[in-house]
């Protein structure tokens, strides 16, 4: 009887959302009615299946049975024939010519509007329509009133399906979409040179045949419908507004232009590639820039899901993720961005830019700085420019002079402006302000020349690598007076400095050490800077902390400039943060930050970089003292900064990347931290050695925790070995390094090759004035030690070393994940009584962390608290535990393999 | 036509009527039954003077009568009773009636013919009647409104805004009602 009631109810409630849906869609054009049932059966396919079928018999039922189609009706020189679609605008029909001798299929719409009056503007505009003449745009081809004043047009005969379900269907590449997208963007190009916006882009206008033919639909009679509509009262209009694929300006009521189609095809072509619509806009609260941003990212998407998208792709899910950081997404970014001044100008122009994207060439989308520039032309020409001949050379050489030419102008543009201020107010900031701009503006001039020398040489060479190439890069030129010498070296150890090559920065400057010695002021304080930084790189921590002081004196001398002061504060601080004293660093950082409004000041673009670099640093000194939260939102606006100012990938960019997977994992989002280190792997292009090695320590971590073992194995042995060979790699980081892999190696029974690696650390870690290093060796050790004789005594030892790992001031985050780890080996190894100990620790060390809900650390302690000793056993909680532990872990990780096995053992 | 309304049954209706205009409790269920058989009866007179008779034009003489039947304003509850039963009554006359010449195997098919078009679907005439009317009674089921909307268009014959002062319901609804309960039962029909 109670199942018959709740099969009822089930059956209700399936009814009533069945009811809903079928509502919704039923007046929907077919194709819409298909993107609908598509995204429905994603979530529940047993409705959409249902729902499906329903609308099948509808549109039969509309065929055989509608009250609007009497048969054989005509309409015009038209016979109608089947309904084969039906929505908003009205009934569409396929339809034949009666009087052609040879039979034209077209179809014909019939427009819910009544003309009244007003037909000699919609003759006007059907003359306009009609003009519109491209194989890409499905054409008006007649129109006019029927007997009761109904409109109707009838346009070109279309067979395809919406674009995102034709790509899908045929698990288009990502290459393929974009190929579409171009041929849109030009389709609509042709039409906005006929002065036509088209108002009402979306995946149901524009069909892709079988054949992959694409063709725009409905072109202007948006516009048609808008006009016919009560001007007065918009919201009794018959035109229905499509709000999910509307531009901002619409939704807003304001007129469309040609930039709302552009930012309907920047939406269009963010659905094809992510397989995500925009996430729906709720139009009672308050607009802002952000509520309509649309980002490449696949937040809170399933696992399930995110595998199906990257399969229609034909990528796996590292590789779709790679996209959101790829110059797709700043092209998206771009086109659908909420100004509609900050849009691309053309279709065309975003059709280019796509262009340039699959070519690897410099998108528009960013403003070009000089690295990214250079990086990219290198990567796109190099063997061109390395092995060919002069001609080619030559192309490649005007190529890049093109790029640096419009860069040129920018500053001369930002000189004429300082000028300007100059001549208003004779300020020294503002004499100060133009002064560094001339400066620029010649330090291009000399960077764009050297480059040119440069590939002038690589002609010359038959073979030559990347590196190669930098080290003619890196080597300065004789100038022809000490002034450019210094302005070069100085530039040329600028880029280096980003791309955090410490010793080509040194042997730039070194090699101008002369010429520098003489230079102003902010000319030595500059080199001073850079010579800091790339010691500190090299670990030479002693010597940075010296050009540190070099430079206090410099910054003394200018008490007035603040971007060297936040430079300063900013060096201090990551020398004490290198050196362990996150205390310290952490004030001095957040000084600085309090700086940057000065410090950004006029130099609005090439200083995001830096202005991002320094939010960086004091979210990784917010990372080490477990202030995770604040962390995170600091990398967050670094993203948002560097994406508005169009940085490339950098050096730093993968330091904050980094940033972002240590967070993920402090977190113990483990699932999370290993999908962002895949496809950092896979997208990383611009990466020192150094920065190589510590990813790939931290994802071999992630791959431990993960349940991953072996493949943690194999990537942390090559890049521990190659981190401590890189020049540069501080005792303390090579420490860190073998301590990751000693813990790894302790994970897979390998004791020899943990103590190995233990002793290897020693040196770097052992009396680290970085409290972190010392203790996490002390308790490896303490580790080790109880594996190799696991006895009481070795117990307690590595207990109190857990404890005071816990202490160092990160809040306990990696003690936890070590107190975890060590219980899941104590479980595995059957040392039950201990491991219940251990467990006991991460729960105290656990409490007072606020742990997201997919956080794997959270399902752990969850499980340890179910089953704590002393408490009453509780099945139904172990059960819940473990449910959320396997969706989180999956079911295949050992450590859930092996608690299974205890919960039902006990 | 004329005769039907004054034979003695319609009298005992009227009668009642005005009993249950007065005021007197129970006379809308002494008269409810009287008002079927009326129905049935007239439906049976009319179907059998023209046996090819479209059905459709007996579901709007059903209509006819009724509002012949009811003298003044009706009000609405009773009015919503009155146009239910009438359709009920319509649906089960024709039923009856196609099963019962669908035993006189020679004429079946021609009678199922009424069924199916007083429901205006695009259906077989083939249809199994009794695959129908169990729809329509599934139908029901999940969705009541819908169901009751069906009949009072097709046996009662009512138009859409008479649907929905009658359901006191939003005419677009009725409008959604429709289209929803025709796919439902044409997807159950095909066997779906």
């Amino acid at each position: 009887m109670t199942t018959l009631n709740t099969t009822t109810e089930t059956e209700k409630h399936f009814h009533a959302r069945l009811r809903s849906a079928f509502d919704r869609l039923v007046n929907l054009e077919q194709s819409a009615q298909q993107l609908e049932l598509a995204t429905l059966a994603q979530s529940d396919a047993l409705l959409s299946a249902e729902l499906a079928k329903l609308l099948r018999h509808s549109v039969l039922l509309d065929n055989e049975s509608s009250e609007l189609v009497q048969n054989h009706e005509k309409l015009g020189a038209y016979q109608l024939h089947e309904v084969i679609g039906q929505g908003g605008m009205g009934v569409v029909y396929r339809a034949s010519r009666l009087d052609d001798s040879f039979s034209q299929t077209v179809a014909v719409k019939r427009l819910a509007f009544n003309l009244q009056g007003m037909s000699a503007r919609f003759l006007r505009e059907r003359q306009i329509l009609a003009r519109l003449e491209h194989p890409n745009i499905a054409r008006l081809i007649d129109g006019g009133a029927d007997s009761s004043g109904h409109a109707w047009l009838a346009m070109e005969y279309v067979q395809g399906k919406p674009i995102t379900l034709a790509c899908d269907a045929q698990n288009a590449s990502i290459r393929r979409r974009i190929a579409l997208i171009k041929q849109l963007a030009l389709a609509v190009q042709h039409a906005h040179s006929c002065l036509i916006v088209h108002r009402d882009i979306k995946p149901g206008n524009v069909l892709v045949s079988d054949s992959g033919e694409l063709k725009l639909l409905d072109f202007g009679i948006a516009k048609m419908l808008e006009e016919a509509s009560d001007p007065v009262n918009l919201e009794q209009s018959v035109y229905a507004l499509t709000p999910a694929y509307a531009a901002p300006e619409q939704l807003e009521r304001k007129p469309a232009t040609t930039a709302s189609d552009i930012y309907a095809i920047g939406l269009l072509l963010h659905e094809l590639i992510s397989g995500l619509k925009r996430k729906s806009i709720d139009m009672r609260a308050e607009a802002t820039s952000t509520s309509y941003r649309v980002s490449l990212s696949w937040e809170d998407i399933s696992a399930t899901q995110l595998k199906r998208i990257a399969e229609q792709r034909a990528l796996d899910v590292a590789g779709l993720l790679a996209l959101g950081r790829s110059d797709l997404a700043r092209i998206i970014a771009k086109a659908t961005a909420s100004d509609p001044a900050q849009r691309y100008a053309t279709p065309t122009a975003l059709s280019d830019d796509l262009q340039r994207y699959c070519e690897h060439r410099p998108i528009l989308a960013r403003a070009p700085s000089l690295p990214y520039t250079v990086a990219r032309f290198v990567r796109r020409n190099f063997w061109a420019c390395a092995s060919t001949g002069l001609a080619l050379l030559a192309l490649c050489v005007s190529a890049l002079i093109a790029v640096q030419q419009a860069q040129l102008e920018r500053v001369q543009r930002v000189r004429a402006d300082q000028q300007a201020a100059m001549a208003q107010a004779q300020t020294h900031a503002a004499q100060d302000a133009a002064r560094e701009a001339r400066s620029e503006a010649h330090s291009h001039e000399l960077l764009r020349e050297h480059f040119v020398a440069v590939l002038a040489r690589t002609s010359k060479e038959k073979s030559l690598d990347a590196d190669q190439l930098m080290d003619l890069v890196a080597t300065m030129p004789r100038q022809s007076t000490a002034s450019d010498q210094r302005t070069l070296a100085l530039a040329l150890a600028g880029i280096f400095n980003r791309q955090s090559d410490p010793q080509r920065t040194m042997r730039v400057l070194d090699a101008a050490a002369d010429a520098l010695r003489e230079g102003s002021t902010s000319e030595q304080a500059k080199a001073a800077n850079f010579r800091a930084q790339a010691l500190m790189l090299q670990g030479d921590v002693a010597a940075a902390q010296q050009q540190s002081n070099t430079l206090a004196g410099f910054q003394q001398s200018r008490p007035e400039s603040s971007t060297m002061s936040a430079s300063m504060l900013q060096l201090k601080g990551v020398l004490l943060l290198n050196s362990g004293d996150v205390a310290g660093a952490t004030p001095l950082l957040e000084q600085a930050v309090g700086l940057l409004p000065e410090f950004a000041k006029g130099r609005a673009n090439g200083d995001a970089l830096a202005h991002g670099a320094l939010l960086a640093n004091l979210s990784i000194a917010y990372l080490k003292s477990g202030r995770l939260v604040e962390s995170i939102n600091l990398l967050d606006r670094i993203d948002a900064l560097w994406l508005q100012a169009g940085v490339g990938q950098n050096s730093q960019t993968s330091a904050v990347a980094n940033a972002r997977g240590f967070a993920l994992m402090a977190q113990g989002r483990v699932r999370a931290a290993l999908l962002h280190y895949e496809s950092l792997a896979k997208t990383l292009t611009q990466e020192s050695g150094l920065a190589k090695a510590t990813r790939q320590a931290a994802h071999a971590r992630a791959l431990l925790l993960g349940g991953q073992t072996a493949a943690a194995l194999d990537l942390i042995a090559p890049s521990a070995a190659s981190a401590c060979q890189i020049t540069g790699a501080s005792a303390n980081i090579c420490a860190r390094m073998y301590l990751a892999a000693a813990d790894i190696w302790l994970a897979s029974d390998q004791r020899e090759l943990a103590q190995r690696a233990l002793d290897k650390a020693a040196a770097g870690a052992k009396d680290s004035p970085d409290r972190g290093s010392a203790e996490l060796y002390r308790l490896t050790e303490a580790l080790l030690a109880y594996e190799l004789q696991p006895d009481a005594q070795r117990f307690e030892q590595a207990e109190r070393a857990l404890l005071r790992y816990a202490q160092i001031g990160d809040g306990g985050y990696r003690a936890l994940e070590y107190a975890l780890h060590w219980t899941q080996r104590l479980q595995a190894a059957g040392r039950k009584q201990d491991a219940q100990r251990v467990a006991n620790i991460a729960i105290k060390l656990g409490k007072p962390l606020d742990l997201p809900a997919d956080s794997q650390f959270r399902a752990q302690l969850a499980i340890f608290e179910s089953t704590a000793t002393g408490v009453t056993y509780d099945a139904a909680a172990i059960a819940v535990a473990h449910k959320r532990a396997e969706q989180l872990m999956g079911v295949a990780h050992p450590w859930l393999k092996s608690w299974a096995h205890v919960s039902l053992n006990r | 036509m004329t005769a039907a309304i004054t034979d003695p049954v319609t009298q005992d209706i009227t009668q009642w009527l005005h009993r249950w205009r007065d005021g007197e409790a129970g006379a809308m269920d002494a008269l409810l039954p009287l008002v079927y058989e009326q129905l049935r009866h007239i439906a049976r007179s009319a179907l059998k003077r023209e046996p090819d008779h479209l059905t459709l034009q007996a579901t709007a003489l059903v209509h006819e009568v009724l509002l012949r039947l009811w003298p003044g304003e009706l009000e609405l509850k009773s009015r919503k009773h009155l146009f239910a039963t009438a359709a009920k009554a319509m649906r089960h006359v024709l039923v009856d009636r196609a099963r019962a010449k669908d035993r006189q195997k020679r004429e079946g098919q021609l009678q199922r013919v009424d069924l199916v078009e007083a429901i205006g679907l695009p259906i077989s005439v083939n249809e199994d009647i009794d695959a129908l009317d169990e729809a329509l009674t599934a139908l029901q089921k999940v969705d009541p409104d819908a169901a009751e909307m069906l009949e009072l268009r097709f046996f009662v014959g009512l138009t859409m805004s008479e649907i929905a002062h009658t359901q006191e319901r939003d005419e677009r609804t009725v409008y959604r009602d429709f289209a929803f309960a025709k796919a439902w039962l044409a997807a159950r029909l095909a066997g779906e």
